[in-house]
């Protein structure tokens, strides 16, 4: 029930938000449509972690602890950006960078597009799972040239055009895991998940380290690893914020769920090294590629953008690390970066609407001009470069420690060098933003109720998460966890 | 119903891989975008037969299905989304050679000898892939690839998606005798949504930057 609920409410509330010809109509059918997506995610998580699984129409959907995690983040991110466009959009419109009737267009892609991601994590076939991950490039593309601006449009072509051809080759590691589910387990197992992880012995080890490393470069483009992340400062930074928010904080962590399938496929069939490392190698690159264009940045969004392959890598290498310690700090990183991500973007929405630009230098003394933002910002960037006792530091912490616990010092030290520069780096940008003169007056900004919300829940959970995480949440993840059985270790 | 056994089919797949491998071949020589679309729906039309063939000697009815979904996809709506498209925008200059086209051909043959050197040891292992099937979509692939890479028109670009993900076609008909049907319908309509929305951001592109040359996108740095 609330399986199906969660798959046809998105779908529903777009369509009528453009059919209404009313964008107040528009606003607040997006507001309980989020609504209960958010009630209906949380219920079936629930009730996964409770009982373990869930499945729907003879398991064409299947739902685990992993797939069940992915949806917390996607409903509760999916909420809180969706509050936060109502407040954003209704000023672009003011502004006039946004017609009024483009809203229900807005609408529509925005929640189609948390459809998409959905019904990735939720299908138990990994053909299905890839036509998902292309189906949410597509949907996706059409936000992030919202705008219609030349450079709008140039990240909207370029994230099309990089992903489509990326994810080919995910669709070739798709066939070849079919072919050896083919000649090993009979036409009936298909690319059910189910089916290949039980038989996953008896596939052919060879055609499955292929089908791995075209998966892992096809689904590693959505999830942003170094060096194919090219596309990604650009559609990160000239999407409308809330959407930025979501492409940053939940968007790559659907592609890098797809990674993860087939890694638990790959690791039962040849063993946990092949693929483990690999995952190591990808998200160490990733990490340390990412520091110098945060240390040298000078766009606020692009500056988050970066900041998400510099995660994004971190989980990757949580996960290749394995072990009780990396794997739980790698997966409740995902949550943690997705409300760290989430916030921030919020708060570069607000200053973005209000100084008229995303140049970090033109951004000034914003603890003066929009005191709560200007607060959120600086509190946002400790708890995002990993400062205590903020959420990110503890898996951050988690992470590292990994590293020394795995006997792989040289990658722990590594992280550390690279966190410790990050912070600095990040820390100057957002001091030379919170403080210092401001350059020109500026017409007020109305943060607006919807607003409130979208910034305080992700707050809640950062300074939560990072003294205390609550008993059940941590058993939730360590359901996620012992499906990876240990991982290297 | 099961008209040919699987000799016959080997060699029937033999055939309609080798005719692909000359439209690709010959999409690299083609200049004019008009008749490299027609060129894809040519392509749509030999992997329907492809499809089936298997269809016609494994009775599977979902082969059938895939057959008739591949002529809708690839012959009939995608190459007519494209043909509107370039319609509406009416470019002035046609030709575009970032590549000489002999080069081109050149490096096009050089990347289906690769594929035919690296794919054949794991294509002759299993009895149902033809010798020359699963090369074949390696070269489709490859070749879609230099066409992206060499061509900087949009249109262009969007072609080359298409030409892999035809090779990708060819490949899940010749080793898999094609996805189970839901995946196949999905792939379908991910293409037809895909290149109608990649459609819609070439006009866009074409109406604010006035031409469709992808060299023009690179405003966003750093």
């Amino acid at each position: 029930m609330d399986l199906l609920v969660l798959l046809t409410v998105p779908l529903i509330t777009g369509l009528l938000c453009r059919l209404v010809p009313r964008q107040s109509w528009a606003e607040s059918l997006n507001a309980v449509g989020a609504t209960v997506t958010l009630g209906a995610g949380l219920a079936l998580a629930l009730r996964v972690f409770r009982v373990g699984q869930a499945s729907a129409f003879g398991e064409l959907l299947y739902v685990d602890a992993l797939s069940a995690l992915l949806i917390v983040v996607i409903v509760v991110v999916g909420f809180l950006a969706a509050l936060y466009s109502i407040g954003y959009m209704r000023r672009d419109v003011d502004h006039g960078k946004v017609r009024s009737d483009q809203i229900g267009w807005y609408y529509l892609c925005y929640h189609a597009f948390v459809w998409t991601m959905l019904a990735g994590v939720v299908v138990n076939n990994l053909g299905l799972l890839w036509v998902a991950i292309e189906a949410t490039t597509i949907v996706s593309a059409l936000l992030v040239g919202f705008y219609g601006s030349k450079a709008a449009l140039e990240a909207a072509w370029k994230y099309l055009i990089l992903c489509t051809v990326g994810i080919t080759f995910a669709l070739f590691g798709v066939l070849l895991t079919y072919y050896a589910s083919e000649r090993a387990l009979g036409e009936e197992a298909g690319l059910s998940w189910t089916a290949l992880a039980a038989h996953a012995g008896q596939l052919d080890p060879g055609l499955m380290k292929l089908a791995f490393v075209f998966v892992l470069i096809g689904f590693g483009t959505k999830a942003g690893f170094a060096p194919l992340h090219n596309w990604l400062p650009d559609a990160h930074s000239q999407a409308p914020s809330p959407v930025s928010a979501v492409l940053s904080g939940v968007l790559l962590k659907c592609g890098l769920y797809g990674v993860l399938r087939f890694h638990l496929i790959t690791v039962g069939a040849v063993g946990p090294e092949f693929s483990s490392n690999l995952l190591l190698g990808f998200g160490l690159l990733s990490v340390v590629v990412a520091v110098p264009f945060i240390l040298v940045q000078r766009d606020l969004k692009r500056l988050l953008a970066y900041h998400s392959v510099e995660h994004l890598g971190l989980i990757a290498v949580a996960i290749g690390l394995g072990g009780p310690i990396g794997l739980y700090a790698g997966l409740l990183h995902l949550f943690n970066h997705a409300m760290a991500k989430g916030l921030l973007f919020f708060v570069a929405g607000n200053l973005s609407q209000r100084y008229g630009t995303t140049q970090m230098a033109r951004i000034r003394s914003a603890i003066q001009v929009m005191p709560s933002t200007g607060v959120l910002l600086l509190l946002g960037t400790f708890a995002i470069t990993g400062v205590p006792p903020f959420a990110v530091f503890v898996t951050e912490f988690g992470i590292v420690g990994a590293g020394f616990a795995s006997g792989k010092v040289i990658v722990a030290v590594v992280l550390i060098v690279a966190l410790a520069i990050v912070f600095a780096g990040a820390f100057g940008h957002a001091l030379d933003m919170a403080f210092g003169r401001p350059r020109l007056r500026l017409a007020p900004v109305m943060i607006g109720p919807f607003g409130a919300i979208a910034l305080a829940v992700p707050t809640a959970f950062m300074v939560l998460f990072g003294v205390y995480v609550p008993g059940p949440v941590s058993q939730a993840v360590q359901q996620a966890v012992a499906m990876f059985g240990g991982g290297l270790q | 119903m099961v008209l040919f056994d699987v000799e016959t089919a080997r060699g029937l797949l033999n055939s309609i891989s080798l005719l692909l491998l000359v439209t690709a071949l010959g999409s690299v020589l083609i200049l004019r975008l008009e008749s490299s679309i027609r060129l894809l729906a040519v392509q749509g039309l030999l992997l329907a037969a492809a499809a089936a063939v298997v269809a016609l000697t494994t009775g599977a009815s979902h082969a059938y299905v895939a057959a008739a979904i591949t002529v809708i996809v690839k012959v009939l709506i995608v190459p007519g989304i494209l043909l509107r498209v370039l319609c509406e925008i009416r470019l002035k200059k046609e030709v575009e050679a970032v590549i000489p086209s002999r080069i081109a051909l050149l490096l096009a043959i050089g990347l289906t000898l690769v594929a035919y050197y690296v794919v054949s040891p794991i294509a002759s292992r299993d009895a149902f892939l033809t010798g020359n099937a699963l090369p074949t979509a390696v070269s489709l692939l490859l070749i879609g690839l230099l066409t992206m890479l060499a061509r900087k028109k949009a249109i262009s670009q969007i072609v080359g998606i298409i030409a892999m993900e035809n090779g990708l076609y060819l490949m899940a008909v010749a080793a898999t005798r094609g996805l189970p049907l839901a995946v196949e319908l999905g792939v379908g309509v991910d293409l037809v949504v895909g290149v109608m929305v990649m459609g819609l951001v070439t006009r866009q592109i074409h109406r604010t930057f006035d031409t469709i040359n992808t060299d023009h996108l690179r405003s966003l740095r750093g």
